[in-house]
């Protein structure tokens, strides 16, 4: 008996890789130079740099994981959409986006760690960034492939290692040999995917549930059902007060959501590697402008519908199962899949499918680009050329980054299971503590020293890792090291919040506290002749 | 207030909404502006 299913899903996919190959292709043969390789020449549209920005910043696991999430925090987690909206693309692409495309430009940067060194005129820190990027963005870079790779595994019933080993070499072909252009082209497709399948989803669940406010008022009204609250007591113990409601102020479920979910991830986008160097893809600020509206409509419609839905699929499980979404499911990472599966129809649920592999797809094919500049640019760059040899360099560098990432992807699940669950938190924590003063300070302040810099880099990269291994008992269970010395998970003490208390809200204090104090007390350190190259072409204050 | 029990959930619900609004006519207005090798 052939499954039909199966048959319509593999042709569904086989329909989107075809896609995916002809734009890949389309961006090798436009890719002749390293700018072209690197930053897709400095011409990319506004629509493929707005969508493939998105695309890149949402992966699998904000939508499924994410979306699970507020499965169990409900409504409390469009907080982190609106920072999503505001910081990260209203705030971003206007504020530091458009200084970002002319300072880089200014000064031909064409990495995140190569913008920074070059407008601090400090090799230490391209190559520290580099670093950090090299070393621990393969983690996180395999986890999303872990991720998307079970998706296959459960979606078509394929072999797990052989559905990661061949997304991967798929993913790999066309980030290198079509470069930046490949990436982007790719991305902008998958982004309009997920378009359309969020759209679809949001629709369909508000319609079905009778709408807007109806379906809220369900929600709400379930928060005090007497079989509920039975279901809901563990919870309870841990602050939560009901899906359309914040947790109660200071429990430990207000600060994981407040502190790890809100601001780790809101605050964290700003500094992050893969999606600042799209601002240096466009040639002009009317590019950034015109990207803005799709930027923050896609935003809404991928965290903002993801949470939704996560939220109000309490509502479908109560009332088919009598469970909550989290005791229907078995896990928060079970609850979208779940939900689809029994609320939407067949075909929607063989078509999502296609759409996390595009949020997988995009994610890693940026993180993959952005890993292999940073060998092949930042850390073992040869000369400053725009040659095919430098092509060829920053090419070697990619797949580097390839194998390392693919050879992480089959070892890290059986002999570090727990890298998997923090190493998002991880690499937005570190990177926004360790770079974000300095690349405000970059942008905005022309008297800001190398020293300074330096400083506030090293204190908030090193107050990040150490608060991660030895209070935030998320990760500090996870790396061991606490445990090793001290022989307890967390140096907080028992029952004492501390332990709940996100990196990002220490880590990111301090360095901006070590910035400011180095800042006051060290000399000038660049010429007038460095600052006027920095920020030519822009209006005086 | 939309059936959102708490205040502060619907404000943040609006302000997602209002935050995209606000993208969508910052971009409007700044069309072709910036274009000026």
């Amino acid at each position: 008996m052939v499954d039909t299913n199966l048959i319509i899903k593999i042709v569904i996919i086989v329909i989107y890789l075809g896609v995916v190959a002809v734009l890949g292709i389309m961006g090798y043969r436009r890719t002749k130079t390293t700018s072209d390789y690197l930053l897709g020449g400095r011409k990319i549209h506004p629509a493929v740099m707005a969508l493939s920005y998105g695309a890149t910043f949402i992966s699998t696991s904000a939508i499924v994981g994410f979306g699970g999430n507020a499965g169990v925090f409900g409504f409390s987690l469009l907080w982190l959409t609106f920072l999503n909206i505001f910081l990260g693309v209203f705030i971003a692409f206007i504020f530091f986006g458009r200084r970002t495309r002319r300072i880089g430009h200014n000064l031909n940067a064409h990495t995140f760690p190569e913008f920074l060194g070059k407008r601090y005129q400090s090799k230490f820190i391209q190559k520290f960034a580099g670093l950090v990027i090299f070393i621990f963005m393969p983690i996180y870079t395999a986890a999303v492939m872990i991720g998307v790779a079970s998706f296959l595994q459960s979606g078509l019933g394929v072999d797990y290692n052989l559905a990661l080993l061949v997304f991967a070499v798929i993913v790999a072909v066309y980030v290198l040999f079509g470069g930046m252009k490949g990436v982007m082209y790719t991305d902008a497709f998958q982004g309009s995917l997920m378009l359309v399948g969020m759209t679809v989803l949001i629709i369909a669940v508000y319609s079905k549930l009778g709408g807007i406010t109806s379906a809220h008022e369900q929600l709400t009204a379930l928060s005090n059902n007497v079989a509920v609250t039975e279901q809901t007591a563990g919870l309870q113990a841990g602050g939560f007060q009901g899906w359309t409601s914040m947790p109660a102020l200071f429990s430990q479920y207000w600060w994981v959501v407040v502190s790890s979910i809100v601001m780790g991830v809101g605050i964290g986008v700003l500094a992050q590697p893969q999606l600042v160097v799209r601002f240096m893809t466009v040639k002009s600020d009317r590019e950034i402008n015109r990207a803005v509206p799709i930027g923050g409509v896609f935003i809404l419609l991928m965290t903002g519908v993801a949470f939704v839905v996560g939220a109000l699929s309490n509502v479908w499980f109560f009332n088919n199962q009598g469970l909550i979404s989290v005791a229907a499911a078995g896990s928060t990472d079970s609850i979208i899949p779940m939900f689809l599966s029994g609320f939407m129809p067949e075909w929607f649920v063989l078509v999502f499918l296609v759409i996390l592999l595009a949020a997988g797809m995009s994610t890693i094919s940026s993180q993959f680009h952005a890993i292999g500049t940073a060998v092949g640019r930042d850390i073992f760059k040869v000369k400053e050329d725009d040659s095919k040899k430098g092509m060829l360099i920053t090419r070697l560098g990619v797949l580097v980054a390839i194998v390392l990432t693919i050879v992480l992807a089959y070892v890290l699940p059986t002999i570090w299971d727990g890298a998997i669950a923090i190493s998002t938190g991880l690499f937005f924590g570190l990177c926004c503590a360790a770079f974000l003063p300095m690349y405000f300070a970059a942008l905005y302040i022309k008297k800001m020293t190398k020293t300074a810099a330096i400083s506030g880099m090293i204190a908030g990269f090193s107050s990040s890792l150490l608060w991660m291994m030895f209070v935030h008992s998320k990760e500090s269970a996870v790396l061991k090291v606490c445990n090793l010395i001290f022989g307890v998970n967390t140096l907080s003490a028992e029952g004492s919040m501390l332990q709940y208390v996100d990196p990002i809200i220490i880590s990111l204090s301090l360095s901006i506290i070590v910035t400011i104090i180095v800042q006051i007390f060290s000399k000038k350190q660049f010429g007038n002749e460095h600052i006027e190259k920095c920020f030519e072409g822009m209006k005086k204050k | 207030m939309l059936g959102l029990g708490d205040f502060s959930i619907f404000a943040v619900y609006v302000l997602c909404v209002l935050s995209a609004i606000a993208c969508v006519v910052y971009g409007i207005f700044n069309w072709n502006k910036g274009a000026d090798k």
